[in-house]
């Protein structure tokens, strides 16, 4: 079977596994609650409370050490049960009161079996006709929309599915692989306290549906890459008034080549195609905008009922808080539990997330400073806070250190370092031994080779582009001779100009689609007192809300280059603006709408130009060629061949009966199920080659993973280097085992060519045990099976091991 | 009421049950009423038989003088008893074969043997660069046992051409050896009464060790495993590589099985012939006279016939029923001939009777306590069969202990037994100069039993393992004479049944992809494999062999390595361990594709 089916395949299954765990049993556990609420609140609410839950089922029974399966599985069927229990009664006389009323009718023979037949008939049939009916009526009311949300899924699915290349694209995707392995072992923070959130979720539907992590890992991105921009739909259709207007910033997102990288992997969208803590955070931020912003609107509606009761003495018809929660409430705990999800994910979402809450808290800055809703924003804040800290707390507590990036986190927090990713990864890679993201070869560590990393290129770009030499041009000798409105207009000007040069290189693929978005801004602010003077006040909050929030996020991408403070490095920060920044593309045209439908009130007509301008746009995208071209990465870390061996050997053979001898990266990919032997430790057994060295592997098959051709490690291929092994490579000298420089540039080529004549060498001496398992063009894979009694010794003189 | 119709429906129906119930015994009686020996009219015609031996002795006459590719050659004295058996492996295998004088001759020969056979304990100084020599010429080269310890120390090169990095002692007794899988049929075993003496040299690597010997006592106490006395393996240094017996068990008839297993691991594929058949033979049974009277009332409180008929048959028919064996018995109407026991000659029916309904055969047993002439023993028990059953051909002879010479003249075409085709004669491990399988004057082929039914130490299993391998023939016979005349305390009924019992079952699981079969069905099988001239050729994915027997089908053993059978034409294959396969070719050229195993299920387009 081709092996890009098989991960179709997987993909599919894993995301109707999250569908149905996620979102779907939440939405029917919480079925009672969720009636009457729109669609888009349905789906917040379940994914928000889904993700939730599973992830604090894994945080709390690990702390005590029990995550099997069966407590998982008990533990997700407790709230159904729960529920079940307490609506005993109901469930009783509705369903299994009138089925035993009709089974001891036919069983006592006073109905026939042909009657109870045609009641069981009558009864699906009336079920059926309704489920059908309902569904007609729905596919015919969002004929047009199910098209469009369709075709966009459709295309984000197919966009960040894995089916060209297979082996990881980031490199701490194994490390997250090792710390999810190690709950099994009831290890819950292995290698310190970290937010654990997606570890929590990844382990709880690695155990409970026995899917291994590395396939969970490799393939879960696709999924919340697809539930990541369907929030932002969602968040999209809660902003605006009009059915299609928020498809204009999806399609724009989603589907449009209007927004373009210039983060470290190459690009905004390229993070997305691995399941990382970051990238699973964003999932909840706008959650958090969504349920502030419905939380003001309810406590104020609350407010306006309470002082039109107090008026009308009617206070004492209130119903109790104990028999039903407040909107406002309901609210204020999908904000509490979206933002503590974004803090139990990782660090940067929450600082997004934050942003979000700021911008929504000071558009609606008169309610803010009510004392009663202070005092429950503050609760609000401290439990949002307090509910994810708590489970890293007890295990701080329980003498688990924190893990290194989280050091290394507190440190920016306190200034004491410049928030770079590439130290967190470094620091990260320092403390577990895993692959850093800086690691190369000599040859592409020097600066201005090919090989060097097309994210370092448009770094240094970027820094020469204009932001720091232009705000600092007025620093210089002719500052002084500048009057001060003079040096202000320049400093503006300066200003400006980075700005520009910022969001054409990091966020926009055309000024022309920049200037689009400026005039969008534009309108949006040109709207707001006319929206306020026809009264649409709450309208206009959400507008200020998306227009700070997009300035700020725009800020955040700018701050450095202006010369502020730098709150987050440019890998990063890019990715949220670019999720977030289209918000007025919708909204502008959508106020428009609505002011037009103020003065002109015809809903239908306003509804159709909305479909209208969507169509257009999207016509417009397809027509004009302006679909995102799809370039999959391939991984820097791992050929393909070796990922399709990983998951075949995983599938086909015996627990822990095997080996892999490679590099470095299937090391965490097999370490529950099996073991792994570096290839440096396995050539230095037999370097100095002397009679009487031993160099055995303890289990009965043994692979050996070979790479013809050498990745340039954590770059891809090798530029100007013939990376292909060959008798000159393997003279090379053994490199020195220090930590991995030794798997890093062309140390990686002498290991690899060394390793292959190892195995023609062995090959020729066991030629009916050792065979090829499976060769591509760039990879070889060989396998030996031992006689687990009487091992092989893999140390031979194989021509090369004449020392270093 | 019944109606008519109905009335008529259940009469006809009791009488079609009638009829097929009596059509049974009718045909049975039939049967019986011949008095002929079933498996006479399947026997082997005098046409066939003497064109099969010619054709034995045309393809083994010029395999001496082989010149061919893929030749084996003996380095050493003809005489030397590993030679001998390697020279009978190369005839039962139709392979060609020469002789050197020794190994330094054989590497002077570069185009010469594929395959050298040698004994390894007349290695000398010289010998270690003849095979590292042998070795860079891609020969492979098999040693019987270790040359002297002492040679072995002073010479690095010897060492390091057997594979060896130091001799750990120079000599050891073991209690047994763990045979490893893949060396020859039957999977792992472990023995633990096999002793042995033999030299513990630790081996360095390249190696792949076959059998490893094994000691309760605190000798190899806290040894790494590899580091274990090796008893059996192979040193590829080089192209070629020197397989080496550390011990005494390529000197005798078992060798065969070694050799093959060794031939076997030379190529990724290797196509053998085997017979296919498995015979089980209760010697001296029946007998029809009442003999040891007194010993017979006291320990079973019957005569000698009546034990035979009422204890002996049942057990008999219970083992053969279980272990769905196909029954030769060996007749003996007297065994005292200076006795005075009267023959129950009506004993001779009810036994011909019984051994019929099962399908099996009854032969000639030419044992005696008596020591009456040959001759004279067989014209009496004849004169008896022919009186009783004047139709029964006697085919299969049952020769026991008894020499040649003193069977030789009476067995045969124009002899006074005429109709025997098959001499069951006991197995001699030690000697290895005649072949395993071989013809009498004349077509009368002999068949060696080289099990006995009763016993499975430790050497009977590997023998057991040798030869079928090397065969696919397993001969195995119960003596019952000693019911009547026990040689001592255990041969009691009661104790040979229950020794019998045990050991048929598990010990022959692994080979039960071989036919069960009488003597005289065996005799068929092993003169077709003899005489067929057969020849297999691997091309990729592809094996073909052209068989040419006069007996029609023919078997062969299919050993691969890392791969299975996938797909054949022109005969049948059936797994009989992983990795081997049993071949029954049922045209003249049959074809196997084969596939490898332990490939990715997935492939990246």
């Amino acid at each position: 079977m081709s092996f890009h089916v098989v991960t179709v395949l997987w993909t599919v299954k894993i995301f109707l596994i999250y569908t149905l765990m996620a979102v779907g049993l939440p939405w029917l556990v919480m079925g009672r609650f969720l009636r009457g609420r729109s669609l888009s609140q349905k789906f917040v609410f379940s994914i928000v409370a889904g993700n939730f839950f599973y992830i604090m089922i894994v945080l709390l029974w690990g702390l005590l050490h029990i995550t099997s399966r069966y407590v998982l599985i008990a533990a997700t069927l407790l709230p159904p049960a729960a529920i079940l229990f307490s609506r005993r009664q109901r469930i009783w006389e509705r369903w299994l009161q009138p089925l035993v009323i009709h089974l001891k009718r036919l069983f006592r023979n006073e109905n026939s079996l042909r009657y109870s037949r045609r009641l069981l008939f009558r009864w699906a049939g009336r079920r059926l006709g309704g489920l059908f009916r309902r569904t007609g009526l729905f596919l015919r009311h969002n004929f047009f929309e199910l098209i469009l949300f369709a075709g966009c899924s459709a295309f984000v699915l197919w966009f960040f599915s894995r089916t060209e290349h297979f082996g990881p694209i980031v490199p701490d995707l194994t490390v997250h692989m090792s710390w999810i392995n190690a709950v099994d072992e009831g290890r819950l923070f292995s290698d310190g306290i970290y937010p654990f959130g997606m570890h929590a979720l990844l382990y709880y539907f690695h155990v409970v549906f026995d899917i291994p992590t590395v396939r969970l890992l490799l393939v879960f991105g696709t999924v919340q890459t697809f539930y990541i921009f369907t929030m932002l739909l969602v968040f999209l259709k809660e902003i605006c008034r009009f059915r299609y207007t928020p498809y204009l910033a999806y399609l724009g997102f989603a589907v449009g080549h209007y927004l373009v990288g210039g983060a470290w992997y190459g690009g905004n969208f390229e993070r997305y195609y691995s399941t990382l803590p970051q990238e699973y955070g964003m999932l909840f931020i706008l959650p958090c905008g969504i349920a502030l912003l419905r939380f003001f609107r309810a406590a104020s509606r609350e407010h306006e009922e309470y002082l039109r009761m107090k008026r009308e003495k009617l206070l004492y018809t209130r119903v109790g808080k104990k028999q039903k929660w407040k909107e406002s409430t309901v609210q204020l705990w999908l904000l509490i539990i979206s933002f503590g999800l974004t803090l139990s994910a990782h660090f940067y979402n929450t600082f997004i997330a934050a942003l979000l809450i700021l911008a929504a808290a000071a558009a609606h800055i008169r309610f803010v400073f009510r004392p009663d809703m202070l005092r429950r924003l503050v609760c609000a804040a401290i439990l949002s806070v307090l509910i994810p800290v708590l489970p890293m707390a007890i295990a701080f507590a329980q003498g688990t250190p924190l893990q290194a990036s989280l050091y290394w986190g507190l440190q920016v927090i306190e200034g004491e370092e410049e928030a770079s990713g590439e130290t967190e990864e470094t620091e990260m890679t320092e403390e577990t031994g895993e692959p850093a993201e800086t690691g190369g070869s000599e040859e592409a560590a020097e600066p201005g080779t090919a090989s060097e990393s097309a994210g370092r290129d448009m770094s240094e770009t970027g820094e020469e582009g204009s932001g720091e030499d232009l705000s600092r041009e007025p620093e210089g000798a002719a500052e002084a001779k500048l009057s001060g409105t003079e040096r202000f207009r320049a400093m503006l000007d300066s200003w400006k100009g980075t700005i520009e040069d910022v969001l054409e290189y990091h966020i926009f693929t055309s000024p022309a689609w920049m200037e689009v978005w400026a005039w969008c801004l534009l309108l949006l602010l040109v709207q707001l007192p006319v929206l306020w003077l026809l009264k649409e006040g709450e309208y206009a909050r959400t507008s200020i809300t998306v227009l700070l929030f997009t300035g700020l996020l725009v800020f955040l991408c700018v701050s450095g280059d202006l010369g502020l403070f730098t709150v987050m490095d440019m890998e990063r920060a890019p990715i949220f603006c670019c999720y977030a920044v289209l918000a007025p593309v919708s909204l502008a045209p959508d106020g428009l709408l609505v002011i037009l439908n103020r003065l002109l009130p015809a809903r239908r007509v306003w509804q159709t130009a909305s479909l209208l301008l969507a169509a257009l746009l999207a016509a417009g995208t397809a027509a004009g060629g302006y679909i995102r071209p799809r370039t999959e990465p391939a991984s820097s870390l791992e050929r393909d061949g070796a990922a399709l061996c990983v998951y075949d050997i995983m599938e086909n053979y015996p627990e822990k009966k095997w080996t892999i001898v490679s590099c470095n990266e299937e090391r965490n990919m097999v370490s529950p199920v099996a073991w792994h032997y570096e290839v440096i430790d396995f050539l230095d057994s037999m370097e100095d080659y002397q009679e009487g060295d031993e160099m055995y592997i303890p289990t009965q098959y043994v692979f050996f993973f070979i790479e013809k051709k050498s990745l340039d490690y954590g770059y891809g291929e090798f530029e100007g280097v013939d990376a292909r092994v060959s008798e000159e490579w393997a003279s090379g000298i053994l490199p020195v085992k220090n930590q991995l420089t030794q798997y890093n540039g062309t140390n990686r080529i002498i290991l690899n060519a060394r390793m292959y004549y190892w195995a023609q060498a062995y090959m020729e001496r066991f030629p009916n045990e050792m065979k090829i398992y499976y060769e591509d063009e760039d990879f070889v894979c060989y396998y030996i099976e031992q006689n687990e009694y009487f091992l092989n010794n893999f140390a031979i003189d194989y021509g090369y091991n004449s020392g270093r | 009421m019944v109606s008519r119709a109905n009335y008529f429906a259940i009469t006809l129906i009791m009488l079609i049950v009638l009829v097929m119930f009596q059509l049974t015994g009718i045909s049975e009686a039939v049967l019986m009423n011949t008095g002929e020996n079933i498996h006479a009219a399947e026997a082997v015609t005098e046409e066939l038989a003497a064109q099969e031996r010619a054709a034995y002795d045309s393809l083994t006459a010029g395999l001496s003088e082989g010149t061919g590719d893929g030749r084996v050659g003996l380095a050493g004295s003809r005489e030397n008893p590993a030679l001998q058996v390697g020279e009978n492996w190369c005839i039962s295998q139709k392979k060609e074969y020469c002789f050197y004088g020794d190994l330094s001759e054989a590497a002077e020969d570069p185009d010469g043997a594929e395959i050298l056979i040698a004994d390894g304990k007349s290695l000398g100084t010289e010998d270690g660069q003849a095979l590292l020599t042998l070795s860079g010429q891609g020969r492979n080269v098999i040693l019987s046992g270790l040359p002297d310890t002492g040679l072995l120390e002073e010479n690095r090169e010897l060492r390091q051409a057997l594979g060896i990095v130091e001799i750990e002692a120079e000599e050891i007794r073991t209690e047994g050896f763990r045979l490893f899988a893949g060396l020859m049929l039957g999977g792992e075993v472990i023995y633990e009464e096999y002793p042995q003496e033999m030299p513990y040299a630790r081996l360095g690597n390249s190696v792949k060790v076959y059998a490893v010997a094994r000691q309760e006592e605190a000798q190899f106490q806290g040894t790494d495993r590899e580091d274990l006395p090796a008893v059996i393996w192979r040193y590829a240094g080089g192209e070629g590589a020197v397989y080496v017996v550390n011990g005494d068990y390529l000197t005798g008839q078992a060798g065969a099985g070694l050799l093959t297993g060794f031939a076997a691991e030379m190529e990724p594929v290797y196509v053998y012939p085997v017979v296919n058949a498995q015979v089980t033979v209760v010697e001296n049974y029946p007998v029809l006279t009442d003999e040891n009277t007194a010993f017979m009332e006291e320990e079973y409180g019957q005569d000698a016939t009546a034990v035979f008929r009422d204890i002996l048959w049942p057990s008999i028919v219970a083992v053969q029923f279980d272990t769905e064996d196909a029954l030769t018995v060996s007749m003996a109407p007297r065994l005292d001939y200076h006795g005075s026991g009267e023959t129950e000659e009506q004993l001779l029916e009810f036994y011909y009777e019984q051994v019929t309904k099962e399908s099996g055969e009854i032969g000639l047993s030419g044992w005696q306590v008596s020591d009456v002439p040959l001759e004279e023993k067989l014209q009496e028990d004849m004169e008896l069969l022919h009186s009783i059953l004047p139709d029964y051909q006697i085919l299969t002879f049952q020769a026991g202990g008894l020499e040649e010479e003193e069977y030789r003249g009476l067995v045969g075409k124009g002899k006074l037994l005429e109709d025997v085709n098959t001499v069951l004669t006991d197995y001699k491990e030690e000697d290895a100069s005649g072949a395993f399988f071989s013809y009498l004057d004349g077509d009368v082929l002999q068949l060696p039993v080289y099990m006995d039914s009763r016993y499975m130490e430790d050497p009977d299993d590997f023998r057991s393992r040798c030869l079928q391998t090397a065969y696919g023939y397993y001969g195995s016979a119960l003596d019952a004479a000693v019911v009547i005349y026990p040689e001592g305390e255990a041969d009691r009924w009661n104790l040979i049944s229950q020794e019998w019992a045990e050991n048929y079952r598990p010990y022959r699981v692994p080979f039960e992809c071989f036919d069960k079969m009488t003597a005289s069905e065996a005799d068929r099988r092993v003169r077709n494999y003899l005489a067929a001239d057969w020849q297999f050729s691997v091309s990729e994915d592809q094996i073909t062999i052209q068989a040419d027997a006069p007996g029609g089908e023919t078997y062969y053993v299919l050993r691969l390595h890392g791969s299975e059978v996938a797909e054949i034409t022109g005969g049948t294959a059936e797994e009989i361990e992983e990795g081997w396969y049993l071949i029954t070719v049922t045209e003249e050229t049959a074809r196997i594709r084969i596939e490898e195993q332990n490939l990715p299920g997935y492939y990246i387009q």
